[in-house]
């Protein structure tokens, strides 16, 4: 993937890069939960926390659940982290497993195959952001890497952000 | 016998006149704010914010399934003015009254002052995009560098310099029109010099650059791989550092970018205060005053819309 990040902060993508199709977005609901759906190829990652996605996660609002689905079986790798990034030249958040905390490929190793967090039920690879407002005064990157050297040779999951702006936090 | 000689009349002598001619210095034309995109927008203040706009992504989509929405990305590109110039003199009485040049030396004071600050002002343009790049660093940007030391023997310029600096602009998606370059004499020197250019074993009737030189006047007589070239002495100088294991010394900054004018251009500036000229009478010490203040800046607008190609002026120099 060709790109460059200029000094406006602003990621410019050149040639077939520009014409790949992104992996998330969010979706027309109603009620207050807004879910912003992230497809994460797994053999795509490495041990260092890299974005997954040119869409931001809002600045400001609650992230109250987490869900994975398993779209295609995860091999040989051994778990991942998901986090968030912000933007400042030193992050205000910087939480590279905010989201899911190791998540291991014993639970993405069947299709469909479901994993979910909420504040009141972490579960063991809930990540610490899951219930809080996350904030940094600007939108966040979302950023995934594999817990370990090993990399995973297949897998693809489908993560849901659910997140609200909460009138009273 | 006698008469007049120097040896015995020598009260007749003037041993040492003084002309009314002045000798003025050679200037060099100044070029560097035709390339600069001056704000309209920005009356007050001392910064100045410039939203930038990215690119929207493509959705695969899949029957009866929702379609997602996506905003595009933002920058922020940020302005200020950074420099405050002044150049300030005076002529006491006494010169003044003096002086056998003092008419001229006043009527000189606006011209010497004026150019002194555009001089200022043609270094710090120059300055922008060298200075703006990363030191030591390819500054790549689509798989292309953007700065460079010259691929010709010993650090000088290669015509292949040019080629590569073209094909930077456009895997940049620069426009490929009005293309620039400001390079250094010592880098002229060595276009003009190359061997196949000056070798007349096949050029008996002593042809091209042999006869004309490269250049008429500021400009060259042909284009560089579509670049118009033009040279400054006002480029930035001793600039040494490593670029992909390649050591420059005392460098000398040839900078490539496209004109294709307002937006596109790879410098952004602001004149808050032209250069104003104010005099006043200094009673108490019996003189006149004469002062120069400007106010402006400069930025680093469009870092994808500039190449910068380190050569080395005594390599080019010594080289022939």
């Amino acid at each position: 993937m060709s790109n460059w990040t200029n000094a406006d902060g602003l990621t410019i993508y050149y040639g077939a890069s520009e014409a790949t199709p992104g992996n998330a977005g969010e979706y027309h609901t109603a009620g207050f939960a807004k879910p912003l759906e992230v497809q994460i190829d797994l053999a795509t990652l490495t041990e260092t926390e890299t974005a997954v996605t040119r869409v931001f996660f809002p600045k400001d609002v609650v992230l109250w659940k987490v869900e994975v689905l398993t779209d295609e079986v995860a091999a040989t790798g051994a778990a991942i982290d998901v986090g968030f990034l912000s933007h400042e030249g030193t992050p205000v958040v910087n939480d590279p497993n905010g989201i899911l905390a190791a998540l291991p490929a014993a639970s993405m190793s069947a299709l469909g195959e479901t994993f979910s967090a909420t504040a009141d039920n972490l579960g063991t690879y809930g990540g610490a952001m899951i219930g809080t407002v996350c904030s940094s005064g600007t939108p966040l990157t979302i950023t995934a890497s594999r817990t370990t050297a090993t990399a995973f040779t297949t897998g693809v999951i489908k993560l849901t952000l659910h997140w609200y702006r909460s009138s009273v936090r | 016998m006698s008469g007049f000689s120097n040896t015995t009349n020598e009260h007749l002598i003037r041993s040492e006149l003084w002309s009314r001619q002045i000798k003025e210095v050679f200037l060099e034309e100044l070029q560097g704010t035709r390339y600069v995109d001056f704000l309209t927008d920005f009356p007050d203040g001392e910064l100045i914010n410039i939203p930038s706009f990215g690119q929207m992504e493509v959705r695969d989509y899949e029957e009866g399934q929702s379609v997602q929405y996506a905003a595009f990305s933002t920058g922020n590109y940020q302005f200020s003015i950074s420099e405050y110039k002044s150049v300030a003199t005076y002529i006491t009485d006494k010169n003044k009254q003096d002086s056998f040049y003092s008419a001229q030396l006043v009527g000189a004071f606006v011209p010497k002052m004026t150019r002194a600050i555009a001089v200022a002002m043609e270094t710090d343009v120059l300055a922008i995009g060298p200075s703006g790049q990363t030191s030591g660093d390819l500054n790549a940007i689509n798989g292309v560098p953007h700065r460079w030391v010259g691929k010709g023997s010993s650090n000088v310029i290669a015509p292949s310099d040019f080629a590569k600096a073209k094909l930077a602009l456009r895997m940049a998606q620069v426009p490929q029109t009005n293309l620039v370059a400001i390079v250094h004499p010592s880098t002229l020197f060595t276009l003009e010099t190359m061997t196949n250019l000056v070798n007349l074993s096949n050029n008996p009737r002593w042809e091209g650059v042999v006869r004309d030189g490269a250049v008429a006047g500021m400009k060259f007589m042909f284009n560089v791989f579509g670049f118009d070239v033009y040279t400054s002495t006002f480029l930035p100088e001793g600039i040494s550092e490593t670029i992909d294991g390649t050591v420059v010394t005392d460098g000398a900054a040839n900078i490539f970018f496209s004109a294709a004018g307002g937006d596109t251009l790879p410098f952004k500036g602001l004149i808050r205060q032209a250069p104003r000229v104010e005099s006043s009478r200094e009673k108490n010490l019996q003189r006149d005053e004469y002062v120069m203040t400007a106010r402006y800046g400069f930025g680093f607008y469009r870092p994808e819309n500039f190449v910068c190609v380190l050569t080395d002026p005594a390599a080019a120099i010594a080289a022939v």
